[in-house]
């Protein structure tokens, strides 16, 4: 029962798996990319990426490209570890069954 | 829903991490066309060759030797840069409809890293070529074009499907016996452009492109 305590609630969402997925292997990834790859609307994305922005899991870059705002999201220290640990939960209870 | 199918979300992240960071778009038919256009240019090169073989007799009387390898290497610099130009229009026109079929964007900050990390090493690896030609070091030049090409295959590899390396050593590999058995040379070109481009573009669109 032990792993099933390293599995992270804040990785419950699809969603949420999904945006550490991507920011696991793109060092900052624009929001528009973010959306394109896992297909989703604006309001879904926002509220889940605002989440694991005050986790602490990814942090936020806001700039200006040219004349248009740019907004990328890059993975923290903290947030790779926490999502490597909960990777690791899920292999061990798939050996498991 | 984690708790329910672990087996899924660890499909689903493995899923991600690819396709966001790979351009997956590269069909194999590129690398097939590619190879068939250097076959052809093999063929118009050796056709030169046969050529000026033929008029090496009348250069050598009037004692222009020099002349007649120049014009010789001219003439295989062009047909190397048509088959280039020809190869690359392929490439993109395939990509261009395999990204288009999987509803997905050919230019992507993705491909340009892809196409950077490419020409990069292409541009000097050309630099480097064009010092061989001028010094008139034609001899060298297959095996260090086979060379340079391999390295920069290597160096994108990081954004494509992992397979590349295989011909990005091989490439490699080749370039580095063309640099021994300077005989070699043509064969080396042929096999390394032609034959690999056809055998791994083949292999690639089976592996990806047919689903």
């Amino acid at each position: 029962m032990s792993q099933i305590n390293h599995l992270n609630k804040a990785f419950e969402s699809r969603v949420r798996l999904g945006i550490m997925s991507i920011l696991m292997v793109n060092d900052w990834m624009d929001y528009k990319d973010i959306k394109e790859e896992l297909d989703l609307t604006d309001g879904n994305l926002a509220s889940h990426i605002n989440g694991l922005e005050k986790l602490e899991y990814i942090c936020v870059r806001k700039r200006f490209v040219g004349k248009k705002t740019n907004t990328s999201y890059q993975i923290t220290p903290l947030g790779k570890q926490e999502f490597k640990q909960h990777i690791n939960a899920l292999e061990k209870l798939i050996n498991k069954i | 829903m984690t708790d329910k199918n672990p087996l899924e979300d660890l499909r689903e992240i493995r899923r991600l991490m690819e396709n966001s960071s790979k351009f997956l778009s590269l069909s194999g038919l590129s690398g097939i066309f590619a190879g068939l256009a250097a076959l052809g240019g093999a063929w118009l090169a050796q056709k030169q060759i046969v050529h000026y073989e033929n008029l090496g007799y009348f250069y050598y009387i009037q004692d222009r030797m020099d002349d007649w390898s120049y014009e010789l290497s001219i003439r295989l610099l062009g047909i190397a840069l048509l088959v280039l130009v020809v190869a690359v229009s392929f490439g993109v026109l395939f990509t261009w409809l395999k990204a288009k079929q999987q509803g997905k964007k050919l230019w992507t900050n993705l491909s340009i890293r892809l196409v950077i990390s490419l020409s990069v090493p292409l541009f000097f690896g050309g630099l480097f070529l064009a010092g061989l030609f001028y010094h008139g070091a034609y001899m060298l030049i297959p095996g260090a074009t086979l060379l340079m090409y391999g390295m920069a295959l290597l160096n994108a590899s990081k954004y494509v499907h992992q397979d590349i390396k295989i011909l990005a050593l091989a490439e490699m590999a080749l370039g580095i016996y063309s640099i021994f058995d300077l005989t070699f040379g043509m064969y080396g070109l042929i096999i390394g452009f032609g034959i690999f481009h056809i055998l791994y573009g083949t292999f690639m669109y089976f592996k990806y492109d047919r689903k």
